[in-house]
């Protein structure tokens, strides 16, 4: 009995012992490396979030940007004027400008729902005697690419004046929000008589519609929606200085 | 049967010896296990952290393609890295480049590459990252 008795005893403190080296590798091994996991786990799926939230804003970057022309008047230099006008909801950074495979790093913040403005000087190098075609690309900071929809404006110089030519000149109507059954009507006033250039259904969606026209001049605009209800009256003017015009409505 | 007493009593320190010796034992095999279990759980924690930083670092890149231009004997690439980590990347195809080029984060690198294209040809490009990702872009070499 005595011996029964001590052998238990024995026993029972090396179980008890156990017991302790076990919780103790339990709370110092164990539950560590599953709170490494679970925190490395968390910080995957907060990443993931975040990315697809950034991408969601890549995706919802919308501008809408023309070229506008001009010279000056004493050096009879070329000017571009970079339009742009932000139709999305996030505001825009313009990081890079690709004149004819020619980098410019700009800094330009178009600010949500509004227009903004950015000169270009320094196109070509003086004296300007040749015919010089710009193609032009801008960047933004979330890697969307955007380029005039007026294609490539050329600048002449011929007998010490400079002059500038486009080849296609653009209307684009926007659309603020979706409307069904819209119609559009555009016809060049400056022609007798007055020739019709787009007369088409507009489809329901918030892309906007580019529609080229290969004259500069003058052009009454009416968008229209049920065929009879007129939303939109308005005549705007294509000309080498201003080659695109946007119509919201 | 008085032998046999007297044996019984010699025993008396034997329980507390045994008792020691299995404690010690309990103690050195649990102090072992418990620093290997410590050490195996540590590195197994840090191996897990670190594939869950670089799967997250390959989630996180983002780049594109932003510009070719060619000039008769080189191609250039310019690659934006428009995401949060830095990325090392490398052109696979038109040419299987072997240096890989480093483009920061926000930062745009030109890559070079000596290759004799004919006028029109259309070029398909590939740039791939270290982590395994990759762009492909279609350009035309100019008439």
């Amino acid at each position: 009995m005595y011996t029964i008795g001590t052998s238990c005893r024995r026993r029972g403190t090396s179980t008890i012992m156990g017991t302790l080296i076990f919780v103790g590798i339990i709370f110092t091994a164990v539950i560590p490396m599953m709170l490494v996991v679970k925190q490395a786990d968390t910080l995957y799926e907060m990443r993931k979030h975040e990315l697809v939230s950034l991408d969601e804003e890549r995706a919802m970057e919308s501008i809408f940007f023309h070229l506008e022309t001009s010279i000056d008047s004493e050096t009879e230099e070329p000017i571009i004027t970079l339009v742009f006008y932000n139709r999305g909801v996030m505001a825009v950074k313009i990081v890079h400008v690709w004149i004819n495979g020619g980098l410019r790093e700009v800094n330009y913040l178009i600010l949500p729902t509004s227009n903004e403005e950015f000169e270009l000087r320094n196109l070509i190098d003086p004296p300007y005697e040749d015919t010089v075609s710009f193609s032009i690309m801008v960047v933004t900071d979330n890697g969307n690419i955007f380029l005039p929809p007026s294609g490539n404006p050329e600048y002449s110089f011929i007998d010490e004046v400079g002059s500038w030519e486009y080849h296609v000149y653009t209307i684009y109507i926007m659309m603020t929000h979706k409307r069904p059954q819209l119609h559009a009507l555009i016809t060049c006033t400056t022609e007798v008589p007055n020739v019709i250039v787009f007369n088409d259904n507009l489809e329901n969606n918030l892309d906007g519609y580019l529609i080229g026209v290969t004259f500069d001049g003058k052009y009454l605009v009416i968008v229209t929606q049920f065929y009879d209800i007129e939303l939109r009256r308005v005549e705007v003017t294509l000309n080498p200085n201003s080659p695109a015009v946007l119509v919201i409505i | 049967m008085k032998e046999r007493e007297r044996l019984n009593e010699r025993r008396a320190i034997t329980p507390v010896i045994s008792a020691l010796i299995l404690s010690a034992v309990v103690l050195t095999v649990g102090g072992i296990v418990w620093a290997y279990s410590q050490g195996a759980m540590t590195i197994s924690a840090e191996d897990y952290a670190e594939s869950v930083i670089n799967m997250t670092d390959t989630i996180s890149e983002r780049f594109i393609v932003e510009h070719v231009s060619y000039d008769e004997t080189h191609l250039y690439i310019w690659v934006y890295n428009y995401g949060d980590v830095g990325i090392e990347v490398n052109v696979t195809y038109p040419e299987n480049l072997i240096g890989w080029t480093e483009v920061l984060s926000k930062d745009l690198e030109k890559i070079d590459i000596g290759i004799v294209l004919s006028p029109n040809t259309e070029v398909g490009i590939n740039v791939e990252s270290r982590r395994g990702n990759d762009v492909y872009y279609r350009y035309v070499v100019p008439s």
